[in-house]
């Protein structure tokens, strides 16, 4: 089984860096070696698969936000999300 | 090259979706899509419950699976309007507010896939009395805020 997942892009909260039918593949195994890092585009399992923005880190925590601030629903409103509901690291854009 | 062979196994992949969810801005939400959603699969539920036994025609047939069907497709909706209300709207403040939050969620979210199972007004009804609980725990959040 290949260690990547493609997504298709739902809502705007990634523009201008993902815009909405944007397909992506994203990357399971992205973690296993390196630990995130600030600036990383991952997807997350809360539920539904959300995509979003590394901008904070803590021991077990991420802070993530949308990379359009005015139209993003992230770890402002639902707060720091745990490292466990990272899916993986995206890698491009198709 | 490295990119190419991605972008040809990639045509190989399922595609799932990855909300950028986007509050539009200033944060649309609303349980009544819901609570429509999980009064719809009640009435499927009595509705279904109604019919003969085994169907007498072609049209009797075709009402029961149009049934399930409806049912089948607003439990799916009433439990994506629930996630997003449980993992966009509420926030850490609510939950000191109201400490049983996800539980009440995921009870909620659970009766919804219960009643694409199987045919239960019991399952129906506590389906759309989860709902109203979620809708009055939203309405006093909104009040609060005010």
């Amino acid at each position: 089984m290949l260690p990547l997942f493609k997504f298709k892009i739902e809502g705007n909260s990634m523009i201008p860096t993902f815009n909405p039918g944007d397909v992506i593949l994203v990357n399971r195994l992205s973690y296993l070696l390196s630990k995130p890092k600030i600036g990383d585009i991952v997807v997350l399992k809360r539920g539904r698969y959300i995509i979003k923005r590394i901008a904070k880190i803590k021991k077990k925590k991420l802070f993530v936000a949308g990379d359009n601030k005015r139209e993003s629903t992230d770890s402002r409103s639902f707060d720091w999300v745990d490292k466990k509901e990272l899916v993986g690291k995206v890698m491009l854009k198709i | 090259m490295e990119n190419f062979i991605l972008s040809f196994l990639a045509k190989l992949l399922p595609t799932k979706t990855a909300y950028a969810h986007c509050d539009v801005p200033c944060g649309i939400y609303d349980p009544k899509v819901a609570q429509i959603a999980a009064a719809t699969v009640l009435k499927m539920v009595q509705k279904i419950n109604e019919l003969p036994e085994r169907g007498k025609s072609k049209n009797e047939d075709n009402a029961l699976i149009r049934m399930v069907w409806t049912k089948e497709e607003h439990a799916r909706k009433c439990k994506d309007e629930l996630l997003i209300l449980w993992t966009d709207y509420f926030k850490p403040e609510h939950l000191q507010m109201f400490p049983n939050l996800h539980e009440t969620f995921w009870k909620a979210a659970k009766l919804c896939s219960k009643n694409k199972q199987e045919v239960n007004v019991q399952l129906a009804q506590e389906l759309v009395r989860a709902v109203d609980e979620i809708a009055e725990i939203f309405k006093k959040t909104k009040s609060t805020a005010k």
